[in-house]
């Protein structure tokens, strides 16, 4: 019980407290009250609770004091605080039946595994904030620890990860993976600072709030899965791939000055000095979500972001693919050309051989590409359509000492400006094919090319190849086709050249033309590429 | 047709019966109207999002709550942090006590009612002003041609009242 005078201060410290008058001195002495007086606490409890009510009246309806008085389902003024975005749906009522049967049954499963999920942390409380769960081909920055599977960490423990994937489990049951390279900080139970690297983070209901810093961000997990990236420039990369995510950018101070929430495949990139927020594409597959299955993952991103006049194009994926221009009459494609989709800058005009990208690939990195199964996408324009007699590479390898053709070629034809792709099939003869009708180009309009093939069954000729071409500033192709019964390709021999822009070092004739931008080559197919339904394209395009 | 899904009808319902039990579990944890009131809508929109997560026939309030606590916590991280006057421990410790003395609280709101009718027809004037949307001290002040002083005065007398009037009332089991 509270003692008149014990009253009559609290009563005072809490209407201060809810004026915006409350001293720190005041303050403390409030929060001792509260935190060492059952009554104290309720009674505190009670008056914030009475200028709630007071104010929901206001808030809600403003209109005479005191006027609500019970719940009654939707009284009157209740209806003005819902959200404005209530869904109106038109369902079969026999779908709504087997949803809501499907719903139930979920929610059952769930609720089943949480309560088990739950009870194993009540009867035998975690002794730790993270496991270390899993990890492959994991290597460790030399002088820092190497961690290993059922390693605990605590708060401070630091992984320096030089190139690898590992995965981790909070207490709370995030799983978050870490692909190499990579440095992170737990510095809270379900708090980590990303310093540089690529991070997914799998977060379900019991462990929202799941906080991950980087320099220049806060992301604040809403449910459930997000990907992080920071790249070595201190560029923050934040893909919302399921759920909402809470971005927060900091000021030097570490201040947030903008909070905004993140959707399902919502992606941002943050300028580290500028701190300007652009939104790009969200890309799934920059992610390795699941160490247990094959899913999409990235072999070589060529941003072709490189500073005017670089002899090197920067990969941006773990692998490090570098490309570089040609050593002798080589010139840098790197001209400052303005970008697509926010992007700074791109690569080009390729309108030489001498202006081609390219690499040699050696025996560990040629089985890095799955020619089985891929997706190759990127931005380019103006290609060579004028100059006669040769196609207009964008992608191409080829060893010259193993083959007297490509092994694989991905262009746009001459005059007709359809794309093809050519490649060494698997009984050694170049084959190609082509879109089945011409394609305009418009002059210095970026389009967005996807190509995806897929060796479907282990069965030879039943492969699937698609195309597609975005313009810039819509959301929908302009051009579609998919294309079955295709051959499957031989495996890329290693000591061959990767090129983009261009073809072998001494073909003169193959080259782009135009501009590329944001080369990426993907093993598998995200989904956002994915065909459905192969057979009803192939019909609709015949 | 268009219809409402089940769904959706049972969320308006729910939604119904405890918003203005969320709200208050807000209050006791966020110290100013206007920040409450933001925190109350991204929590309206976490919930609606969320709701496919409720179980049907499981506790609304208490998945209400820790939402609640998650959109506070992530309010109280965008705040400087000069702005948190208390710790964390005394938060928490409200948030846990508010969840479950939210009956009590009800009853508190239908005495709030009775109470409201012993005030002076110049506190219910100035406590209807105050609670106006976008209202300050300043501009009730300005409207009813009083000075601010005199304003706060009569607020601090309103609530002193109302709120010896709710413990009494609560106490004396009128309202049972």
């Amino acid at each position: 019980m509270l003692s008149p005078a014990e009253q009559e201060t609290l009563m005072q410290l809490c209407w201060d407290y809810q004026y915006g008058t409350l001293s720190q001195k005041d303050a403390a002495h409030l929060e001792w009250l509260v935190l060492h007086n059952d009554a104290a606490r309720d009674f505190f409890i009670q008056y914030s609770s009475m200028c709630a009510n007071l104010e929901w009246e206001g808030v809600v309806d403003p209109g005479p004091l005191g006027r609500t008085t019970d719940y009654e389902p939707l009284p009157s003024g209740e209806l003005n605080s819902l959200p404005h975005y209530l869904p109106v749906v038109t369902e079969s009522t026999s779908r709504r039946k087997t949803l809501f049967v499907l719903l139930a049954f979920s929610v059952l499963c769930m609720a089943t595994i949480s309560l088990l999920y739950f009870q194993f942390w009540r009867d035998q409380p975690p002794g730790f904030l993270v496991r270390f769960t899993q990890a492959q081909n994991a290597v460790w920055e030399e002088g820092k620890r190497s961690w290993n599977p059922e390693d605990l960490l605590q708060i401070g423990d630091q992984l320096h990860l030089t190139s690898g994937i590992v995965e981790l489990e909070t207490a709370s049951g995030a799983r978050v993976i870490l692909k190499g390279k990579s440095r992170l900080m737990l510095i809270n139970p379900d708090q980590f600072i990303l310093d540089e690297g690529n991070l997914f983070a799998n977060v379900p209901p019991q462990a929202q709030g799941l906080t991950v810093e980087t320099p220049t961000s806060r992301i604040v997990d809403l449910g459930t899965r997000f990907g992080l990236i920071v790249n070595p420039l201190q560029e923050t990369e934040v893909h919302v791939l399921k759920g909402i995510v809470e971005f927060n950018l900091l000021n030097s101070a570490r201040e947030t000055t903008i909070t905004k929430n993140l959707f399902e495949k919502d992606a941002i990139r943050v300028q580290p000095h500028s701190r300007v927020i652009t939104k790009i594409e969200a890309t799934p597959e920059s992610f390795v979500q699941n160490l247990n299955h094959e899913t999409p993952v990235l072999v070589a991103h060529w941003k072709l972001t490189d500073p005017d006049n670089s002899s090197i194009a920067q990969d941006q994926s773990e692998n490090q693919l570098n490309l570089q221009t040609l050593e002798d009459k080589g010139t840098s494609p790197f001209t400052g050309k303005s970008a697509p989709k926010n992007a700074l800058t791109a690569a080009g005009p390729f309108r030489s051989q001498f202006h081609k990208l390219y690499r040699k690939l050696s025996e560990e990195e040629t089985p890095l590409f799955n020619m089985n199964h891929f997706t190759i996408e990127l931005w380019a324009r103006n290609p060579n359509l004028a100059r006669s007699g040769d196609s207009d590479t964008l992608f191409h390898y080829r060893n010259t000492e193993k083959h007297t053709t490509s092994q694989f070629n991905l262009f746009s034809d001459d005059h007709s400006g359809r794309l093809g792709f050519g490649f060494l099939n698997t009984k050694d003869r170049y084959v190609t094919h082509i879109t089945n009708k011409p394609i305009k180009w418009q002059k210095d309009r970026w389009y967005h090319i996807v190509f995806t093939y897929d060796s479907n069954t282990p069965a030879a000729h039943d492969s699937i190849v698609t195309y597609s071409r975005t313009p810039e500033f819509t959301s929908v192709a302009d051009f579609q086709q998919t294309l079955t019964q295709i051959e499957d390709i031989t495996p890329l021999v290693p000591e061959g050249i990767l090129a983009i822009g261009g073809s072998t070092l001494t073909d003169i004739s193959r080259h782009w033309g135009g501009d590329i931008s944001e080369v990426r080559f993907i093993n598998g197919i995200p989904d956002r590429h994915a065909t459905p339904d192969p057979s009803a394209k192939q019909a609709r395009n015949h | 047709m268009a219809v409402v899904t089940d769904r959706t009808t049972e969320f308006i319902m729910l939604f119904s019966k405890h918003s203005q039990r969320i709200y208050r579990f807000i209050r006791s944890l966020v110290d100013n109207r206007t920040d409450a009131e933001e925190v109350y809508q991204n929590t309206c929109t976490v919930l609606w999002s969320k709701f496919e997560q409720f179980e049907t026939g499981s506790n609304f309030w208490a998945w209400s709550c820790q939402i609640v606590r998650y959109e506070v916590l992530n309010y109280r991280r965008r705040q400087n942090l000069e702005r948190n006057i208390f710790s964390n421990e005394f938060y928490s410790r409200v948030a846990e006590r508010a969840m479950v003395t939210v009956d009590a609280l009800d009853r508190q709101q239908a005495a709030l009612s009775v109470c409201y009718e012993l005030l002076s027809e110049r506190q219910k004037e100035v406590l209807e002003k105050i609670y106006e949307p976008e209202a300050s001290p300043g501009s009730v002040a300005r409207t009813l041609k009083r000075s601010p002083n005199a304003i706060y005065k009569t607020l601090h007398k309103a609530h002193d009242l109302l709120f010896s009037c709710i413990q009494r009332q609560l106490h004396s089991g009128d309202l049972f």
